[in-house]
């Protein structure tokens, strides 16, 4: 679905990311893995195009993305659910939930989303029932919600979360991967998933890659990685090694 | 002190006020898109209205066909001011320089203004006439006479603000524009186009405040010293309260109606009543009328 | 422990220009553009006043022009023989040097309940209120005429007689002026200030009394107003209110940002240099105001730190330069080239 190739991307004079391969299959959950710094966010920027980078990044019956501006990248289906949620906060729940139809709606369309909005309903009823609340008035778990919410009403072909964990408290967590899981599974939608919660997106992924230093350590099924010693080690760190 | 006077001075207040709103509200709509306090407002006010009276004096251009050339030479100007003082500073980690930046743009404004139209003050007839003295139209209402432009400058800016909050809330791409001013990352990530969204901002508040600069022409006089009218557009937002949209245009009118009462006893110290409303409105509420809101529509 | 003092190349080249000034100008220059020097010298005290709270503290004022007036004001009442007081200059001087000090600090009390823009603005009301009070309310202020005879200074019986005795003595003033501005810079209140500039919640963790600091910059710069004020109608013996408009303030930040904001030697060049380049562009007087605000626009855009951080920038790449080749020279590892 999403075929990354030889990606390096820049801050600035830094290269942050020194030669990705990622394969993001169709109808499957990816999850990158690793430790702070590690480059997980910096690939997801680098995909939506918010960031430099060279290298190619290829969308199954899209094309080529590595070279557009990240404006026609989410119009190509391709959805980015930033760090630390980035709802807007002077929106309400619905009107959040609107901003999300842009990308195939169109600035001045007059097409009806009744369809998309009913289904994120049913997907997270807390929003309906939040629907005419300001954005900076939820929780955080809600705010995830919405964000991701959000990004179901631009009919995506490729879900990209950056830790969508962060911050909140584990049952929230929990419930929202339960959510995650059940979009991958109804929709069929692949979802490219960062993540801290290394146990967290093992359980619910079914590839993962293990990034650190800019770059993949390993890679493999999710199930295999679980178990693999390597990977238990990289909880602690040990894997963070400085050169 | 007659009911005569007191309509009389609330209306001047009110159109006054109407005035300051329009920079008020396009000040906050700009702070809100960009993050930049904008002080060439009130040259753009002054740009505005030399233009009007251009279109109006000099090309004797009747209404119907100067309203329209009018609206687009505003949406020109407003882009023109957006790629020249915003655009090379968009990602300044200096916030001050933007801001001085539209100082120097006041300053520019000023001069091209001078450049193109000279230094004279002009004068611009009123909108509407009395077709037997030739003056300008006087409404009378109950018996207390009043100057039509007034009442034209309040219907006006009143319809123009309407339209603004109508464009915000109701249409579609009024909310795109405002989730792009409150996140613009993630709007970008959205497939919002925030370079579109900052320039139809622009534009909107070039043309508002235009507007006001327009209506208040055959009032004032229009001269490049205009631009000051701004300051009270300042103090409008300040007693409004903090980046509060409603609150600024009501604060607004709240200035227009202190400086026309003041001219009962203050004349000379018009200004002076005005900002030490400002001041003693702070010691007394800092947060201003409508108090700190996170974000507010439109 | 020994304490060296560390006398950087960069200050001993400010000295070295700053005594080349010294000695230069007074020679070359006389009258008419003696006066605009002296002039450029007044400003650049209340500069430093716009360096206190905008480059240390990051807080925009427009106030300068307000304290300007209580310190011209107060000179010209108390030494033009107003009100039948005719009072040595320099006595003057301290007189409207306590009073900004207090009305300073009493107007940054209001003021800072206000924030960032909101204070912003707060200032520019301040200045309409002065304004308007110093061209309206002729019995302190003159009125629109303004006040004039006021006399010249007089420092212990010693007079300046022309515009080249004030240089060296407003040279003096903007030398120790500079000089301690230089020490509150590197002082706990500089400090103190950069932190509130940088990120004012983390400095309020910090345990910085941010209102109180900001209040004490406010008053620093307001007295440092005052002093150029003052000074000023001792060497002008007038003062009027269109020295004390929004527009006027505007000037002073813009010397601040042309020489750089935070750098103490950038803060008298830029002064200068505002205050000169109308004369030396004379010629083209009519677009002056279009090329200063355009110029304005292209100082914020490619130096917004001015003139001082562009002659850092030119420091460091010249070191860079040097330093890469001595490493080459001495045979070591060095970068390739």
């Amino acid at each position: 679905m999403l075929k990354i190739t030889d990606l390096h991307a820049y801050y600035g004079p830094i290269e942050a990311l020194k030669g990705i391969n990622v394969h993001v299959e169709a109808g499957k959950i990816t999850c990158l893995i690793g430790s702070n710094g590690a480059g997980k966010t910096t690939l997801l920027n680098a995909i939506s195009g918010t960031i430099k980078r060279t290298g190619s990044i290829i969308v199954e019956g899209k094309g080529e993305i590595i070279d557009k501006h990240s404006r026609f990248i989410a119009r190509r289906g391709i959805i980015h659910v930033p760090e630390g949620r980035h709802i807007f906060p002077g929106l309400t729940v619905r009107e959040n939930l609107e901003t999300g139809t842009v990308n195939w709606h169109g600035f001045f369309g007059r097409q009806p989303y009744d369809k998309e909005l009913k289904e994120v309903y049913k997907l997270f009823p807390r929003l309906e029932e939040r629907k005419n609340q300001l954005g900076w008035s939820l929780s955080g778990g809600e705010q995830q919600m919405l964000a991701i919410g959000r990004a179901m009403m631009a009919r995506p072909a490729v879900l990209m979360l950056d830790e969508p964990s962060m911050g909140l408290a584990p049952l929230v967590v929990q419930e929202l991967f339960e959510k995650i899981v059940e979009i991958n599974k109804q929709q069929g939608i692949p979802i490219l998933l960062v993540e801290q919660n290394a146990r967290l997106a093992l359980e619910i992924s079914h590839y993962a890659y293990i990034i650190d230093g800019g770059s993949v350590k390993l890679e493999g099924s999710s199930s295999e990685l679980k178990n693999d010693p390597r990977v238990i080690e990289a909880y602690l760190g040990k894997f963070a090694k400085k050169n | 002190m007659n009911i005569n006077t007191i309509v009389s001075l609330s209306v001047n207040g009110i159109a006054m006020g109407m005035i300051y709103a329009l920079m008020a509200m396009g000040l906050i709509l700009l702070i809100r898109a960009i993050g930049v306090m904008n002080f060439a407002q009130g040259d753009l006010l002054m740009f505005g209205a030399f233009v009007t009276c251009a279109l109006t004096v000099d090309l004797k251009l009747p209404l119907w066909i100067m309203i329209p050339l009018a609206l687009i030479s505003f949406a020109v100007i407003g882009v023109i001011f957006m790629f020249t003082v915003y655009w090379p500073l968009k990602d300044a980690t200096y916030p001050t320089a933007t801001v001085i930046s539209t100082m120097g743009a006041a300053m520019a404004l000023k001069e091209i203004a001078t450049l193109i139209w000279g230094s004279l003050p002009r004068s611009m007839p009123p909108l509407m006439k009395n077709p037997k003295t030739g003056k300008a139209a006087v409404l009378n209402l109950f018996g207390i006479k009043l100057q039509w432009q007034f009442v034209l400058t309040i219907i006006v800016g009143a319809v123009l603000i309407w339209l603004v909050f109508v464009l915000f809330e109701k249409l579609y791409a009024g909310r795109m524009m405002q989730a792009a001013a409150q996140d613009k990352y993630a709007a970008e990530l959205l497939g919002i186009p925030t370079i579109l969204t900052t320039a139809a901002t622009y534009i909107i508040v070039v043309i508002m405040v235009s507007t006001g600069g327009y209506m208040i022409a055959p009032i004032f006089m229009v001269s490049n010293t205009l631009g000051s009218l701004q300051l009270r557009a300042f103090a409008g937002v300040v007693i409004g309260g903090l980046g509060n949209i409603k609150g600024a245009i009501i604060g607004s009118l709240i200035i227009g109606l202190v400086e026309s009462f003041s001219t009962i006893q203050f004349s000379q110290y018009k200004d002076a009543v005005v900002f030490i409303v400002l001041i003693a409105m702070l010691l007394v509420r800092p947060q201003g009328l409508f108090g700190e809101k996170v974000a507010d529509k439109a | 422990m020994e304490k060296r003092m560390k006398i950087k190349p960069s200050t001993l080249l400010i000295f070295l220009a700053a005594a080349i000034f010294v000695i230069v100008i007074p020679n070359t220059n006389e009258g008419y553009s003696m006066m605009i020097v002296n002039l450029g010298l007044i400003y650049a005290i209340a500069t430093y006043g716009v360096s206190v709270m905008l480059g240390m503290g990051g807080q925009l004022s427009f106030a300068t022009v307000s304290f300007m007036g209580v310190g011209a004001y107060i000179t010209a009442n108390l030494c033009s023989g107003r009100n039948g007081i005719n009072m040595n200059t320099a006595l003057a001087l301290v007189i409207a040097l306590l009073a900004s000090a207090l009305l300073a600090f009493g107007a940054g009390l209001i003021l800072f309940r206000l924030k960032g823009t909101y204070f912003t603005f707060a200032t520019i009301g301040l200045v309409q209120v002065s304004w308007s009070f110093y061209l309206s309310y002729k019995p302190l202020f003159g009125g629109p005429d303004g006040i004039s005879n006021i006399s010249t200074l007089n420092l212990f019986g010693f007079s300046p007689k022309n515009y080249n005795d004030w240089f060296y003595i407003l040279a003096a003033f903007v030398l120790v002026i500079a000089f301690l501005v230089e020490r509150v810079r590197r002082s706990q209140l500089g400090r103190s200030l950069a932190a509130i500039r940088d990120n004012e919640i983390a400095a309020q963790t910090l345990g910085i009394n941010v209102y109180m600091t900001k209040v004490v910059a406010f008053t620093i710069a307001g007295v440092l107003a005052a002093v150029a004020g003052s000074l000023y109608a001792m060497h002008s013996q007038f003062v009027s209110s269109d020295m004390f408009t929004y527009e006027r303030a505007t000037t002073y930040i813009i010397m601040a940002m042309l020489g750089g904001v935070n750098n103490t030697a950038g803060i008298f060049v830029g002064s200068v240099l505002v205050t000169m380049l109308p004369e030396w562009l004379r010629f083209m007087q009519q677009y002056l105001q279009l090329i200063y605000g355009i110029g304005v626009i292209l100082l914020m855009v490619f130096m917004p730190m001015g003139l001082a951080g562009l002659a850092s920038g030119f420091a460091k790449s010249l070191k860079r330069k040097l330093y890469s080749k001595k490493k080459v020279t001495a045979g070591k590892e060095g970068p390739k080239q």
